[in-house]
């Protein structure tokens, strides 16, 4: 069962969205080619200038050591920042997670009651045929559009939310909130 | 020329390559808390857990290799081969 940290007693999540796996890869592609550019560098250098000495040479993979770790820290704040930009959808409402770097967080939250329009927008090769898009949501709220952003599946989520819509104006007439009265 | 060599000397006395060293470890330390916090309290599902793990492994693997590398470094015979190295040019 999905749930989050402020996940209110009553709502049940539908949904937990992050950008598409292929945005994942392609931080790993570039990732992985940096990893194996400092071996690949070293390895030349060795060869081209016939390191022997072993004093050098250790010291060379102090340097590439140095190298990686710093490479790999750099990869997992890549990560971190894409695990922490996520969208929930709950039967009540639609939070809007965005990590900025590491020091700033921004959390919009709309209630499905606000939901006024949802637009898909698939644009591009890859796109297209890995089937990934934004969905943006115009609402009645202080925020006027929720974007989330390269999600898999766009139309089955606008679709999605649609219905959570219909069946929350269905259950909460004049938009009271029963479940805290 | 004496002057390039007092400073190598100077920096063979202070051990600039291990505060040096240090310097990167404390910053690389400190971001790695700030991942690994990050990751804890603020991710959402499984996977930024499994992440921190797999983080966690290689930087711990990462750092003992680094270490152990420096440590066979003889740092005084190196920046003497860096002296004699730039003598000859």
């Amino acid at each position: 069962m999905l749930t989050f940290p402020w996940q209110k007693s009553y709502e049940k999540v539908e949904l937990i969205l992050r950008r598409h796996w292929l945005v994942l890869f392609f931080i790993y592609l570039g990732f992985g080619t940096l990893f194996l550019i400092g071996p690949l560098f070293f390895y030349i250098i060795k060869i081209s200038m016939n390191l022997t000495d072993p004093l050098i040479l250790n010291f060379s993979l102090f340097l590439l050591f140095l190298y990686l770790l710093i490479i790999w820290q750099l990869l997992f704040l890549t990560l971190t920042d894409y695990y922490l930009d996520t969208w929930i959808i709950t039967d009540h409402r639609i939070l809007d997670i965005q990590q900025i770097g590491l020091f700033k967080r921004d959390v919009s939250e709309l209630r499905l009651s606000k939901v006024q329009d949802v637009n898909v927008k698939v644009k591009g090769l890859f796109p297209t045929f890995f089937n990934y898009g934004d969905v943006i949501i115009q609402t009645a709220g202080t925020v006027p559009e929720f974007k989330f952003k390269q999600i898999p599946n766009p139309y089955k989520v606008k679709d999605k939310i649609l219905h959570l819509f219909d069946e929350f104006t269905k259950k909460h007439i004049n938009d009271v909130e029963v479940h805290e009265m | 020329m004496n002057d390039f060599e007092n400073y190598l000397n100077l920096i063979t006395k202070i051990n600039l390559p291990l505060l040096v060293f240090l310097f990167v470890i404390i910053f690389y330390i400190i971001g790695a808390i700030f991942i690994i916090y990050h990751l804890a309290r603020f991710g959402i599902g499984k996977a930024p857990k499994n992440l921190i793990i797999f983080f966690l492994i290689g930087a711990v693997i990462l750092l003992i290799i680094n270490f152990a590398f420096f440590s066979s470094i003889d740092w005084t015979d190196l920046i003497k081969k860096v002296s004699d190295f730039s003598t000859e040019f």
